[in-house]
């Protein structure tokens, strides 16, 4: 897209978008301002009378509004089924030397690296409700951890270490397990957030949730690096 | 101050809209596509929150905590563009190996080219 | 509540065992089907108990998540249930697990968009709706159905990102996230900030929707994937965004917006139907210009209008799958209209055709008739129902031409158990729906079979005739403007439409 020589187009493309933008801008800066209780405000309200959770925003969204996580677990899960169906493509001839980088730098930091980062991640999953963190942020986390370990040894070595395809048909009873959490939780008339039962429900959803995320990104990466070459 | 924020998270939108729209290249379509979800993002927990909030976790004080919910949602928002990153990626790669360019108006000839010359 | 649970951990439970248990994978999803037909018996003795319900998932009141049972959920539950029995039926096994896997998700997210009146939620929904789509569209691997997935991909996750920003601005005011809740605090003459923020919002979910402007990725997409998986889309799929724009309307008035929209789309849809040559294409063009009815019948803002849109949802679904079935079955997607002269196919791909294409044109005492008689009964005597005519004189062109084509030919092949299913789904779709309306109630019924619109829809279809006969020369000379569905073109028409839409709202 020269400056000079701007087709008709592409004027009316940035036309409309800067029309777009100029309602937005004007929108959002004609907003009166209600004096209105935000239902963010009843959250904070309640859960700080529940002494479990000390994140806020763990309280949303993994008590009251978890059939919205479910469904966002669906989505990985989607997406790592795609991978999964499309796994069997041919592979470039470049990729099929089973080391990344030949270097004894890499293989002796990241031997030491990995466990400390999978530790890492270990812990974010595990305190989702006492801090920010999350399963999804352990997850990924712990993943890069295993690519990382994955570009010392080779990445077909990781699959017998990590017991690959046990763990993905594990992946899918996750799915059973953070579907029957929902079903408690909406179905039966008490509340099982509170006391230590609560603490328990809410250990197990975390470390579900990061083992999920785990091993869906870790699938992601492997089939990224394993095909890739040129155009 | 949160007004000016927004305003600059909505002009990274419109930039990423361009870049989607104007860009032949199909990389780059990808690209700007997750800048624009991104600046979304951003957009969403910025025009609700006032100066001098802070974060919503039990131990810094219920002295004016920022609003949770936003913040919840885009957790969501976030894994969702990460799964359609994904997706978008995979399908371009498959379609790159069998054209070998990146270019889409080659790509979008070569498609219908494709579609009516094969036998039903 | 319990009815959405029963349904939705029904579907997933079978979409996870299939991929466990790959070789019981047909009895595992007609279990399924199972479970979903428990949850439709319960939907619809709630919603006959106490009439449209709005709850809340959990015993939290209005910290959880807000749903609603209305007549527009019993219907398209029924739609869901009755697609996901024939397909299953259909299907029977062929193909790997993988497809039943992604199969029955995708009845699971339908199962609960029918139920979600929550802004939020329905964000959630609508994205894996789409990532689900996009796997089944490029399932079988070749390039142009590949295409169409990185084209509906990219449209869709743009519009939902401008979705998410009407929300934002809508949550600012409006604090709330559901919809009864937004409703009681929104005043009765919204501010620019709220108008804008529900025309970001109805663009998003027109994207989804097959609104003609928007949603250029209809055509490439519907006409390009396997059979099964066009009948599921085109019969199921685009809904999601037509019942949430169902939904969203009670917070304000939008009927201006929405009829120009409605007008735009079942005319333009109609002409590009009629000027198209691939049979799938035609009948994805048909698609759209049918969803230009139902936002019609939304537009007019009575709840007569809603029924009727909700009844026309679940009678085109039905008959449109069957088109797209009877279509697929007889594996003439791809021949040319204009040029071709005796086709061969089986029986059972002729009933459908012929019984789908009656449906569609509105003759009686197929279900297409209820239906687009209840749209002329909302639209009364104005301008806006020589405009109906119109379209339905175009429909009826482009389906005359569709079966002038396919339908003379030699009847081939022997009868196999394929058939049956496709056979008796065809009857079903013929009679099933006037025979249901009749149980429900009589006074309905005839009420609804008055003189003039027999007389209408029986004229239409002559004319039609006539008008194919004189003209099928030149009609076959026109090139069908396929520049138009290209991706920066789907991109350019979404953002003007968007820009129509707040310049008539203002």
């Amino acid at each position: 897209m020269n400056i000079n020589r701007l087709s008709l187009k592409e004027i009316y493309v940035l036309a409309i978008v800067v029309i777009f933008l100029l309602l937005i801008i004007y929108a959002i800066f004609s907003q009166q301002q209600t004096g209105l209780q935000r239902v963010g405000g009843l959250y904070l309200k309640k859960l700080g009378a529940n002494p479990n959770i000390r994140n806020y925003v763990y309280g949303i969204y993994g008590m009251y509004r978890f059939y919205d996580t479910l469904f966002e677990l669906l989505i990985f899960s989607t997406a790592v089924l795609g991978i999964t169906i499309f796994s069997d493509l041919e592979e470039s001839r470049e990729s099929s030397s089973s080391e990344l980088i030949e270097s004894h730098v890499v293989d002796a930091s990241a031997s030491f690296l990995y466990p400390i980062i999978f530790l890492l991640g270990l812990y974010l999953a595990y305190s989702a409700h006492l801090g920010p963190g999350g399963g999804f942020a352990g997850g990924v986390i712990a993943g890069t951890g295993v690519l990382l370990l994955a570009i010392a040894i080779g990445a077909d070595r990781i699959g017998q270490l990590f017991y690959e395809q046990f763990m993905k048909k594990v992946e899918y009873l996750i799915l059973l397990l953070v579907l029957a959490i929902v079903l408690c939780s909406a179905v039966l008339p008490i509340d099982i957030y509170t006391g230590n039962r609560g603490t328990a429900v809410i250990i197990i959803a975390n470390l579900s949730m990061g083992a999920k995320v785990f091993i869906g990104s870790w699938t992601i990466l492997h089939f990224f690096v394993k095909h890739r070459g040129e155009i | 101050m949160t007004l000016f924020t927004s305003t600059i998270s909505i002009l990274v939108v419109g930039l990423g809209i361009i870049g989607l729209i104007l860009k032949k290249n199909v990389l780059m379509k990808l690209l700007s596509l997750n800048i624009v979800n991104t600046s979304t993002i951003l957009f969403f927990v910025l025009i609700v929150s006032e100066q001098g909030d802070r974060a919503p976790i039990g131990s810094s004080g219920l002295a004016r905590m920022a609003d949770p919910l936003p913040q919840a949602l885009v957790l969501t928002s976030i894994v969702i563009n990460f799964g359609v990153l994904a997706l978008s990626l995979l399908f371009t790669m498959v379609l790159v190996k069998r054209y070998h360019t990146l270019d889409i108006d080659k790509i979008e000839t070569s498609v219908k080219r494709d579609y009516k010359e094969e036998s039903p | 509540m319990i009815s959405l649970l029963v349904g939705l951990s029904a579907y997933l439970v079978s979409g996870t065992m299939t991929l466990i248990f790959r070789k019981w994978r047909f009895w595992i999803s007609l279990s399924g089907w199972a479970g979903a037909l428990v949850g439709l018996i319960f939907t619809s003795i709630t919603y006959r108990n106490s009439g449209s319900t709005i709850g809340s998932l959990g015993p939290w009141g209005q910290l959880g998540i807000e749903i609603k049972i209305d007549q527009t959920t019993v219907l398209f539950l029924i739609l869901a249930v009755a697609l996901n029995l024939f397909t299953l039926l259909y299907l029977k096994g062929k193909k790997p697990a993988t497809f039943y896997s992604l199969y029955n998700l995708l009845f699971a997210t339908s199962f609960s968009w029918a139920f979600t009146n929550d802004l939020f939620n329905l964000y959630v929904i609508i994205e894996l709706m789409s990532l689900i789509s996009i796997l089944l569209i490029g399932y079988d691997r070749k390039t142009y159905q590949i295409y169409a997935g990185i084209k509906y991909l990219l449209l869709s996750s743009l519009s939902m990102s401008l979705y998410l920003i009407g929300l934002a601005i809508l949550y600012k005011t409006a604090g709330h996230l559901g919809i009864s809740s937004v409703k009681a605090h929104l005043g009765a003459e919204p501010e620019f900030a709220v108008t804008l923020a529900l025309t970001l919002m109805i663009t998003g979910l027109a994207v989804k929707g097959g609104v003609l402007l928007f949603s250029m990725w209809l055509p490439d997409a519907h006409s390009y994937s396997s059979t099964v998986v066009s009948a599921l889309l085109s019969g199921m799929a685009i809904k999601c965004g037509l019942i949430d724009i169902i939904r969203l309307s009670v917070l304000t008035d939008m009927s201006e917006a929405l009829l120009v929209l409605g007008l735009i789309t079942g005319i333009g849809g109609t002409i590009f139907a009629v000027i198209e040559k691939f049979p799938k294409r035609l009948l994805a063009y048909s698609t759209i210009s049918q969803v230009g009815y139902i936002l019609l019948g939304i537009s007019m803002g009575t709840d007569l209008g809603i029924t009727a849109a909700s009844f026309h949802i679940l009678f085109h679904g039905l008959s449109k799958s069957l088109l797209f079935v009877a279509v697929g079955h007889g594996k003439v997607g791809r021949i040319d209209l204009h040029q071709v002269n005796k086709v061969s196919l089986p029986i059972a791909s002729k009933l459908g055709l012929l019984a789908g294409s009656l449906s569609i044109l509105a003759i009686p005492p197929l279900d297409g008739y209820f239906s687009k008689c209840l749209l002329l009964d909302t639209v009364g005597h104005s301008w806006t129902w020589i405009v109906v005519l119109f379209i339905g004189l175009g429909t009826a062109l482009s389906f005359v031409k569709l079966n002038w084509a396919l339908l003379p030919g030699p009847t081939k092949g022997k009868f196999r158990l394929d058939d049956l299913s496709l056979i008796v789904y065809a009857l079903i779709v013929s009679v099933g729906g006037g025979i249901t309306l009749f149980f429900l109630s009589r006074t309905y019924i005839r009420h609804l079979f008055c003189l003039e619109y027999i007389e209408e829809s029986i004229a239409i279809l002559l004319i039609a005739i006539l008008l194919y006969w004189l003209f099928k020369k030149p009609i076959s000379k026109i090139r069908s403007p396929d520049f138009v569905f290209d991706l920066d073109s789907s991109l350019i028409s979404l953002f003007t439409g968007f820009l129509l839409v707040i310049f008539l709202w203002l």
